[in-house]
């Protein structure tokens, strides 16, 4: 008998039972089986699931509630094919097992799949990829955010799947963003092209340098522009402004950190700054923040939220 | 999200229905967790195994369910009568079936018996964590287990002298 059964050990030492000692073994073997039989399919659980998200996303707002209902049930139905295939080729492929890199609220990890791509996984994110790649394609699934450095394979094309859409390269080296409660999937490109398909099924091109960010909620592009190296700061540990509007320190802490602030006064968020600074406590970037201009000021407005008052002093 | 779904929905509703005992109640407690973790993915740091952060998260939201829905349990469970199903030989032939037994064994347990008898099988929690789960004394934990143990055993007193272990 393991070692490892406290439980059954405590049963053990329970006063009148000790007598019967062989008989609770065999109890304790005999009811692993509780409740066993009532096991739903995950399938149709997620099917339910995906149901849900929708009712809770849209019910303040009862107008659209159907047709956004029939979009994403649709959505689901392509997922669902999606992940049909993707069963497919894990379950007639014998012995690969689906491995997760997963990282917690203070760490990065950065680390290479089968196939000698290296990935850089950003806090609070996971990658699903397979012990052997095998078939056509190479694919993975990501939640949060990751930097991949795809090694170059032209016969085997890489996909990195995400809740909101998909990113498709051959060898390069991007960013894809995704964190579910973010509803949004932003892509962008260090070097080599990588096309981007959302949950919309269009597909875009990025070429080196350009960032896309797509919005889940409207199933629209929220944006395209050129990305800087802030966009990396997750992995890189340095946020450079240089001339940049307070504005834009803002969101990339935002963006970095998980966090909201406000600016009081719209003369400071257009006010120009130079600082470099080191990624570690939030509070050591708010602190440079409020050097670089005398009478600048962050309030702790809340466990996540910042207020930041003052006015620009250029 | 998918994957992670289907990689662990089962992990979390048996360590759910476990302790509400109950297949519908337990699939929508489920799905919450489910939900709570897709909303709040990056909130929550998960300092375990992925698998043992979900069955926890199910567990407790089991639990606060059970408190929430807390009926017959301070004063009536001391009075029940203890219950018995009767065996039948032929039905323990059959594996499921043995399941099935199983299930309705622990399932007629009374209500705080059965998930003190629970805890202490399935989540491997010790008798003073019981006790503060459910607001009760160890030495209760302790005479609900041997309860359980004593009906468990005379219920399936028939399987278990045949069993070949």
């Amino acid at each position: 008998m393991s070692d490892k059964l406290k439980g059954l050990k405590q049963w053990l030492h329970a006063g009148n039972d000790a007598q019967h000692a062989e008989q609770l073994e065999e109890l304790w073997a005999v009811t692993s089986s509780y409740k066993r039989r009532t096991l739903p399919n995950p399938e149709t659980a997620f099917v339910e699931f995906s149901k849900k998200q929708t009712i809770g996303k849209t019910s303040g707002n009862g107008g659209v509630l159907l047709r956004m209902t029939m979009l994403r049930a649709a959505a689901a139905v392509l997922v669902l094919i999606g992940a049909g295939f993707l069963l497919k080729s894990v379950f007639f492929a014998p012995d690969v097992a689906m491995l997760t890199v997963a990282t917690d609220a203070q760490t990065t990890k950065v680390f290479s799949l089968p196939d000698g791509s290296v990935i850089s996984l950003n806090r609070n994110s996971q990658l699903i990829y397979p012990e052997k790649f095998s078939g056509d394609i190479r694919t993975v699934q990501l939640i949060g955010e990751g930097f991949f450095e795809v090694s170059a394979d032209k016969a085997h094309p890489f996909i990195v799947e995400t809740q909101a859409g998909k990113v498709r390269v051959l060898g390069t080296k991007f960013n894809v963003r995704a964190f579910p409660d973010e509803q949004s999937l932003e892509v962008f490109v260090k070097e080599g092209r990588v096309a981007v398909i959302p949950a919309d099924g269009k597909s875009y091109e990025l070429d080196p340098g350009a960032f896309l960010q797509y919005d889940q909620a409207s199933a629209r592009i929220g944006l395209t522009r050129k990305s800087n190296d802030n966009d990396l700061a997750w992995k890189t540990g340095k946020l450079s402004f240089q001339n940049a509007p307070v504005s834009e320190v803002v969101k990339a802490v935002e963006r970095l950190y998980g966090v909201k602030a406000t600016i009081e006064h719209e003369d400071l968020a257009n006010c120009p700054v130079y600082f470099n600074v080191s990624v570690g406590k939030l509070q050591d970037v708010w602190s440079v923040l409020e050097t670089t201009c005398e009478g600048v000021d962050v309030e702790i407005t809340g466990q996540e939220s910042f207020l930041i008052h003052g006015h620009c002093c250029q | 999200m998918e994957l992670i779904f289907k990689q662990y929905y089962q992990d979390v509703f048996l360590a759910v229905v476990r302790v509400v005992s109950q297949a519908e109640v337990a699939e929508d407690i489920t799905q919450e967790v489910m939900f709570d973790f897709w909303k709040n993915h990056r909130r929550i740091s998960v300092n375990i195994s992925l698998r043992a952060y979900f069955r926890r998260a199910g567990v407790n939201k089991a639990l606060n369910y059970i408190r929430d829905n807390k009926h017959k349990w301070n004063t009536e469970d001391e009075l029940e009568t203890e219950p018995s199903i009767t065996l039948n030989a032929r039905e323990l032939m059959e594996h499921s079936e043995l399941e099935q037994l199983v299930d309705a064994a622990i399932d007629s347990l009374p209500e705080k018996c059965r998930l003190v008898f629970v805890l202490s099988r399935f989540e491997e929690l010790t008798y003073n964590e019981i006790a503060d789960q459910l607001g009760i004394s160890p030495k209760t934990v302790e005479n609900q287990i041997s309860k359980a143990l004593r009906i468990l055993r005379n219920t399936l007193q028939p399987y278990l002298g045949q069993r070949n272990l």
